[in-house]
């Protein structure tokens, strides 16, 4: 039905698409894989963070590159804020969490909505030009936009493997009180690791935010994606996101080649729905 | 024969008069007790009569809602467990809480998370794997794969990777095998011979209890009903009644 350059291009955008969205949910999977708390305000850190760059580049003049990296240096110190102030205070009670997280998606994209008023706001390419295989062609944007995240999970995946911090989020999220009878000061690991979270998530979102343009809603597309995929993991899983993250950019990049856009998605969702239906536990448990 | 190395006045841990209530109910009253330096003391009492809710008010998992808990002269009552392990203070707990999906290896490592001395981890090592030869063949197999004599020596090696000064144990026999009790009983005082280590062991059974401990305190529904040598103690009839005459507590 296809011809090999529209698998291609199918191909290229699973690959972009899944690593932004696996980017956008490392955050949000750790913590929930430690203390088993919903953070729902992370995706919209996603789409402040892209705003922020945005801001910064704007204003300031400086590089959208650094733009964005200073973005994610300034969300990743607003991460340990709010791991302080709105999940350390409700993480063992499930609906004053997700009430807290909910608010604090109004209060984000209210925020963006406002700055943004009825303007498009886009943040430079970071790269022009395309690569032509045969006849498809491929935007050095979405390249650099891989090989950046490709950059970011293989750090990531190297301190959850092999670092001290990583063997204690593992503990912490297979026995929280064997984690603290150890001595690991907890409270202080989840924190770093909100902060690394956020700003791994403002560098998809200011990548996305370059490649497309930037909106208030992006912090709810993504949100729906995080949840998706972290439930498709299942709980306590590192590679499982990594899989279910290319899954879901799958979706996203094939279903739009059949469908037009809105149903596209309502379609990708459908499918994910089926897919816990089956597997209501996700695919893969606790190798973390 | 530990009795003589009992030195007046140098305790290493000092419960006074702690309560400790949940919700409405209280789970402990008025209890004080004492382990003197270099000492096994042992904490006796039936289901629900509050040895689990003494030892972790110890390492700060729970907060006494009334008392004093003092470990080395120092007042401990407000600080958090993280610095409790830190000043040698450690507790294995009830039901083990290993980690199960990382190997033997990894849960001792994390034993000794908050540690800087290289060496001194590395003879730490060697300590343990003298202690359990078993851990040192299964020590790349997951803990959660283990059986429960196994996994209970991997939760004190665990809690001996810290270097505690006082090792809190919380009912090590529990759900392990006679013959591996046993073991237990001789790791323990093995434990407290060679390196020092003064133990608080909190036991239902008895009989591995009174074999390796020098001080005995019996809790019955919240209180301490007995205390003594455990000549004493093994003699005392309100012991005899209380543990081995049924208990009326629901």
């Amino acid at each position: 039905m296809f011809t090999g350059t529209i698998w291609l291009g199918i191909g290229v955008n699973t690959l972009m698409l899944a690593s932004m969205y696996i980017m956008a949910a490392l955050g949000f999977a750790f913590i929930f894989n430690m203390l088993g708390a919903i953070n729902l305000a992370h995706g919209n850190i996603y789409m402040i963070g892209a705003f922020i760059a945005y801001a910064i580049c704007y204003y300031t003049g400086l590089p959208n590159w650094l733009s964005i990296l200073i973005a994610a240096l300034i969300t990743a110190a607003f991460g340990l804020l709010l791991e302080r102030f709105a999940i350390r205070p409700f993480k063992d009670d499930f609906s004053r969490i997700v009430m807290v997280g909910v608010a604090l998606m109004f209060i984000f994209q209210t925020s963006a909505t406002l700055f943004t008023g009825t303007k498009t706001l886009s943040i430079p390419l970071l790269a022009e030009g395309t690569v032509r295989i045969g006849a498809l062609g491929i935007s050095n944007q979405k390249i650099i936009m891989f090989v950046i995240a490709v950059v970011i999970l293989a750090i990531v995946l190297f301190i959850t493997n092999k670092t001290k911090l990583g063997r204690e989020m593992k503990a912490v999220s297979q026995d929280r009180l064997g984690a603290a009878l150890q001595g690991i000061p907890i409270n202080r690991v989840a924190a770093i690791v909100c902060a690394i979270g956020c700003g791994i998530a403002t560098i998809a979102g200011g990548l996305m935010g370059s490649y497309q343009s930037l909106s208030s809603g992006m912090g709810d597309t993504i949100t729906l994606r995080i949840l998706m995929l972290v439930m498709m993991a299942g709980a306590g899983s590192m590679n499982g996101i990594i899989v279910t993250g290319l899954i879901m950019g799958f979706l996203d990049a094939f279903f739009p080649v059949l469908l037009s856009g809105s149903l596209a998605t309502t379609v990708t969702l459908f499918v994910v729905i089926v897919i816990l239906l089956i597997r209501p536990k996700g695919f893969f448990g606790h190798e973390m | 024969m530990t009795d003589m190395n009992r030195k007046s006045g140098s305790n290493i841990l000092e419960l006074r008069d702690i309560d400790v209530i949940y919700g409405k109910s209280v789970a402990i009253h008025d209890v004080s007790l004492k382990v003197p330096e270099g000492e096994i003391v042992t904490l006796i009492g039936s289901n629900g009569a509050g040895k689990s809710t003494t030892l972790n008010t110890i390492a700060g998992i729970v907060k006494p809602s009334r008392g004093s808990v003092v470990y080395k002269g120092e007042d401990i009552t407000k600080l958090p467990t993280d610095k409790r392990v830190q000043m040698g203070l450690c507790l294995v707990p009830e039901g083990r809480h290993l980690f199960p999906f990382l190997t033997v290896l990894e849960n001792l490592q994390l034993g000794a998370t908050q540690r800087k001395d290289s060496a001194g981890i590395k003879s730490d090592f060697d300590f343990v794997y003298d202690l359990f030869p078993k851990l040192k063949d299964r020590r790349s197999q997951k803990a959660g794969t283990l059986s429960g004599g196994e996994q209970q020596m991997v939760a004190i090696a665990r809690g001996l990777m810290s270097d505690p000064k006082l090792l809190c144990l919380d009912e090590p026999s529990l759900g392990i095998a006679p013959i591996v009790i046993e073991e237990m009983g001789v790791a323990i005082k093995e434990i407290n011979k060679s390196k020092g280590t003064s133990i608080l062991l909190v036991e239902q059974n008895v009989h591995l209890a009174f074999s390796t401990a020098s001080y005995c305190y019996a809790l019955q529904v919240g209180e301490l009903m007995a205390e003594g040598d455990i000549e004493s103690i093994k003699n005392s009839d309100v012991v005899k009644k209380a543990y081995f005459g049924g208990d009326k507590e629901a």
